[in-house]
């Protein structure tokens, strides 16, 4: 019996340590979401002269998972003419896709331990940064199916703002790292890390770094492109209707959205886990930068107030799109010589 | 190895059935908004399909283009006129419609077992499919052998793109008149 | 156009510098239970009724204030002083003096109008309480305070010692 144990692990070793790696990365990407609102809180406090939550616990650190327990506890309120399928899908939409599109983000080179190689990573595909692509942009459904399910004007309008802001968005996200992709010659997230290894991206090119994040701000909802949950002219947008936990797993899909986003942005023009001479482990080079472009965040959310919808609309296509054409055709040019 | 072969068949065989049920939810379903979603399901299942076949580009393409934004657009235009459910009435169309399907159908199975299908032979190789299947090699297949067509392509799509804001876009001079009377 | 678009790219750069300032700042928050804010002199809080040097009331029972009153949370009721029970310096003395400080707005002008300086609103803010009854502050309540109850309001609204 014990044979045939260690027979089937030693068969399946890949499969069991890819499992594990997937169940540890989805883990500890859930345990970062209570973290990031605690940083958020404390941080924006700091930027508009005030501490933040400091009562829960050292530095107020429990403070989110109070939050938590007590959005676990609530009501969740279905009303009465939302439909119940749509109403309970839309939230584990935004998650699943949220957590899956993780888990194609390399976060360090392969490690050898007890003789075992591990890449640092859930899946190394080859088409790392279309997959990553493909599954953020599924979790749109999430946000349009909720507003729609809620049967709520504000929710609905809430739900069509988001489809139409991430579709123009994508497309200056896409182009954008199209650049990187026509420097570096592949799809694969760690080989674009390898391939700067003497200078990161953004050196190279400073206008495709600028796109691509003004770009994610945007993907992720977040200020000042937080036109689907605008709280003064929307209530709260696609989640008005929603309450308890399903609120807050609309929360933790924004939160993990935004953790992705740094992460690409790092890979794309950061360099990756390169330190540059820096005595740091790769991985915590690699967490650094995340972190750093995560305070980004939410600087830009506290400094810069919520743009108009057309305005948006006109920044995006008439704006974003044709500065980051260009950005393409001049590097694809760079390239060809 | 065994093993690993029946997963991988019943792996196929599943997610094409589930891409049968959803495009037969397709058109079953009376709820528009359902009836998208059902479109978007079977858009997934074919993607899932085309990576178990090593065609990951294709898959990933697939999501974006066709789940990730052509679907958006459908739920948006759903969205906006409202998405009620309709009715189903047994008129004329209708059984002309079933029996042309059905008809369809027939042909489809007739097709299948008259003649026994065979693996492509060639490039599209079952061995060389890992090859084919990467970004890589279809962007050189691309840029090589079908540069004309591509490009030709290209430029059909950039005509139907002006073409629409031509015809979407006011006449400037009707503008003007409205401004001026 | 090339200009407009740095001039918006500088202004929005000049805003995230003033964030980033505030952040460096030390923060205005007080730590409330702990450390307790010093109210301006102006301050309109808790209502107190004062006693003169002798120690008798000031409260004339004019109900002045009770007149001025835009809410009309106030409710006196006079009677006369006699030389065995002399409770304030006046011919009269408030018998009965309420405010109601759930309907009370603070405005102010119940201390505004008190030709005798007895009613003033103090920088006491912390009026929270779990029964509804304790909120109908009777004159012993208004009367009651460590110190001796000698402020008044000046011709600025700022309440101070006398």
């Amino acid at each position: 019996m014990i044979d045939w144990v260690f027979d089937f692990i030693s068969d399946n070793a890949g499969i069991i340590i890819g499992c594990i790696k997937a169940v540890v990365v989805a883990i500890v990407l859930l345990q970062c979401v209570p973290f990031l609102v605690w940083l958020e809180r404390r941080l924006m406090g700091r930027f508009q002269v005030r501490l933040g939550p400091n009562r829960v616990g050292p530095f107020g650190l429990i403070q989110p998972i109070a939050d938590s327990i007590k959005l676990l506890f609530k009501e969740s309120i279905i009303t009465n003419s939302a439909d119940k399928f749509l109403f309970h899908l839309a939230p584990a939409i935004v998650v699943f896709t949220a957590i899956v599109s993780f888990s194609a983000i390399p976060f360090g080179e392969p490690v050898t331990i007890f003789g075992q190689t591990f890449g640092l990573w859930v899946a190394n595909l080859d088409i790392g940064l279309l997959f990553v692509f493909a599954v953020s942009s599924m979790g749109i459904y999430g946000m349009v199916l909720g507003g729609l399910a809620s049967n709520n004007k504000y929710s609905l309008m809430g739900g069509l703002r988001s489809a139409a802001q991430m579709i123009s968005y994508e497309l200056t996200l896409g182009l954008s790292a199209l650049g990187v992709i026509v420097m570096t010659g592949s799809l694969n997230l760690s080989d674009m890390v390898k391939a700067q290894e003497t200078i990161p991206n953004i050196i190279i090119q400073p206008l495709g770094f600028l796109l691509f994040f003004i770009a994610g701000v945007a993907e992720t909802n977040r200020a000042p492109f937080d036109l689907p949950e605008a709280e003064q002219e929307l209530v709260a947008g696609f989640h008005t209707e929603y309450s308890g936990m399903k609120f807050a797993m609309f929360f933790m899909g924004e939160y993990i959205n935004m953790i992705t986003m740094s992460a690409l942005v790092t890979l794309l023009f950061l360099g990756g886990w390169n330190s540059y001479g820096l005595p740091l482990f790769p991985i915590l080079a690699f967490a650094g930068k995340v972190f750093f472009l995560l305070c980004v965040f939410i600087w830009l959310r506290s400094t810069f107030p919520r743009i108009r919808y057309d305005r948006l609309m006109t920044f995006g296509w008439k704006v974003l799109l044709p500065l980051s054409l260009l950005n393409l055709l001049f590097y694809g040019f760079i390239k060809a010589l | 190895m065994e093993i690993n072969d029946l997963v991988y068949q019943s792996a196929i065989i599943i997610i094409g059935l589930t891409a049968v049920c959803a495009s037969l939810g397709v058109i079953l379903c009376s709820s528009p908004i359902y009836s998208a979603l059902y479109l978007i399901g079977n858009m997934v299942c074919l993607a899932m399909l085309y990576l178990l076949y090593h065609a990951e580009f294709i898959a990933a393409v697939q999501i974006i283009v066709y789940a990730g934004a052509v679907m958006i657009l459908f739920l948006f235009i759903i969205a906006l006129l409202g998405g009620k459910k309709e009715l189903q009435e047994h008129t004329l169309q209708r059984t002309i419609a079933f029996g042309f399907a059905g008809l369809l159908f027939g042909e489809l199975l007739l097709a299948a077992t008259v003649g026994v299908t065979k693996p492509i032979e060639g490039i599209f190789d079952p061995v060389n499919l890992k090859v084919i299947g990467g970004a890589k090699a279809i962007g050189l297949t691309l840029y090589s052998k079908h540069l004309v067509p591509f490009e030709l392509a290209s430029i059909l799509l950039l005509v139907a793109t002006i073409g629409v804001i031509c015809l979407a876009k006011f006449p400037l001079k009707q503008i003007k008149k409205s401004l001026n009377s | 156009m090339f200009a407009s678009a740095f001039d918006g790219i500088k202004n929005l750069l000049i805003g995230l510098g003033v964030t980033f300032k505030n952040m460096t700042t030390e923060p205005e928050t007080f730590q409330y239970p702990e450390v307790k804010r010093d109210m301006p002199s102006r301050y309109r809080g808790r209502h107190f009724l004062n006693r003169d040097e002798n120690g008798l009331e000031k409260c004339v029972g004019c109900s002045l204030c009770s007149i001025n009153c835009p809410v009309g949370c106030i409710h006196v009721v006079a009677a006369e002083n006699t030389e065995e029970n002399r409770v304030s310096p006046g011919e009269r003395y408030a018998a009965v003096y309420e405010i109601n400080i759930l309907r009370c707005i603070y405005c102010g002008y119940c201390e505004e109008a008190c030709p005798v300086d007895a009613v003033v609103l103090r920088d006491h803010y912390e009026l929270a309480d779990y029964d509804r009854d304790t909120f109908v502050l009777q004159k012993d309540d208004l009367l009651k305070y460590p110190e001796p109850n000698q402020f008044r309001v000046n011709y600025l609204g700022n309440t101070s010692k006398v």
